[in-house]
């Protein structure tokens, strides 16, 4: 590269960057790089200026409105109303509303078909080599609702999208103080207990913020009768 | 041209905004009052420069914040608070803008009464032409330059926001500082007739 070659890359580096230095934004190299360009070039000089003009116009600050701080207390009052009849709305129906639910609710009904299908194909391969009653008789066979094993504490069963990430989950549980005791089931079903048993965690609040969390499909409270006693 | 002190408000600002938000997160009505007053005239401004409908602006506002309450917790505080809401907001106005037809087509509002003195007619006279002025390129061009000027947002925050890569922010900036150049070749004489 010849020096005139040099010269116009440095003009065409210090010509992109005058915006993000007339606002602020650019790191002090960049500075520097447009300053020392300034000295010796007339045009950048003036686009400078004529950049700083615009920026200094589009700053000016506006005439106050009359009301302008009633008028944003009315939006926001607005605003409440829409958020307090939203969550007024039962969970299913809230997630419900909307083209992006009705698509999810679509397909999650897919997703369930698909592992009742594989379900069914398992069932079917592994048949012949299954017991369905253990020689002690107890069932080796397992219901959704039924807790699984090391679920004795569990008080919140839920099933979580698949989009939620190790780390969201984390926060969630720790947000919630809860921790996964079982799971996920072959139906992704995991069951949640308190943290610790020194903290005592409610299941209701725990439970409402499991189901605002748009990562939680399904979260509903273990039936404390159905659960076996430790 | 160099400003520290800008660039501590500015991280001053966000840490505030940040504890804002992580209260909203845990369902604090008042944080959440308190980050939308924050933002309504901001806001407002901006998005008065893409729409001139008073009731598509609050609409697109209040748009921006149920989303805000409602996916607050999952801001994990990769950029700045303002980057994320801008990028709602600007997404949210689309939204709005092809829900009701409109663009920022519409004939500029003369609400710029006379106020009586000199100095702030010629404010208003320079506000309103440079507005025109904007007005006149394509709604990314001038969405770029609001968000530089008038946000102060940094090139990489913008591709955030609109969703692009970096080099198509520096071509919008690029073509938007050509068309302005044309349009508003006496900038300067105006700025110096504007001075009392």
């Amino acid at each position: 590269m010849n020096q005139s070659d040099d010269a116009f890359s440095i003009h065409r580096r210090a010509w992109e960057l005058i915006p993000w230095v007339v606002n602020g934004r650019a790191s002090g190299e960049e500075r520097r790089t447009v300053e020392q360009h300034l000295v010796d070039c007339g045009d950048c000089r003036e686009e400078f200026d004529f950049q700083m003009r615009l920026h200094g116009a589009m700053n000016r600050p506006a005439q106050p409105e009359a009301g302008a701080d009633a008028a944003a207390a009315a939006s926001l009052q607005r605003l409440w109303q829409r958020i307090d009849e939203e969550e007024a709305l039962p969970v299913v129906r809230r997630r419900a509303s909307g083209s992006f639910a009705r698509g999810l609710l679509a397909a999650v009904l897919i997703e369930a078909v698909g592992i009742a299908a594989l379900s069914a194909a398992l069932w079917t391969r592994d048949a012949p080599r299954q017991t369905v009653v253990a020689a002690a008789g107890a069932p080796v066979y397992q219901t959704l609702s039924a807790a699984p094993e090391g679920a004795a504490h569990a008080t919140i069963r839920a099933v979580l999208a698949p989009t939620l990430t190790l780390g969201e989950l984390q926060a969630l549980l720790a947000q919630s103080h809860l921790q996964i005791v079982a799971g996920p089931s072959d139906a992704g079903v995991y069951s949640l207990a308190p943290l610790s048993v020194r903290v005592a965690v409610a299941t209701q609040p725990a439970l409402a913020q499991l189901r605002s969390n748009p990562g939680v499909r399904f979260a509903e409270p273990v039936d404390a009768a159905a659960r076996p006693s430790p | 041209m160099v400003n520290p002190p800008q660039v501590e408000a500015r991280t001053a600002d966000n840490d505030r905004e940040l504890a804002l938000l992580r209260r909203v997160a845990l369902g604090d009505r008042e944080a959440f009052g308190t980050l939308y007053s924050g933002y309504y005239p901001r806001l407002g401004r901006f998005l008065s420069r893409l729409t001139q409908r008073p009731e598509l602006i609050d609409e697109a506002i209040n748009d921006t914040f149920w989303v805000v309450w409602q996916k607050g917790g999952e801001f994990r505080g990769a950029s700045q608070v303002s980057t994320w809401i801008m990028g709602i907001a600007y997404r949210c106005t689309l939204k709005t803008l092809r829900r009701a037809g409109g663009t920022a087509t519409e004939p500029l509002s003369e609400d710029y009464e006379d106020t009586g003195t000199p100095e702030l007619q010629a404010e208003q006279e320079l506000r309103d032409w440079v507005g025109k002025g904007l007005r006149h390129l394509p709604q990314e061009q001038r969405t770029t330059l609001e968000l530089a000027y008038y946000m102060g947002h940094s090139c990489e925050e913008i591709g955030e926001i609109m969703e692009c890569p970096v080099s198509t922010v520096k071509a919008r900036m690029f073509h938007a500082r050509v068309k302005l150049r044309n349009l508003l070749p006496t900038l300067g004489g105006m700025t110096e007739r504007g001075k009392p």
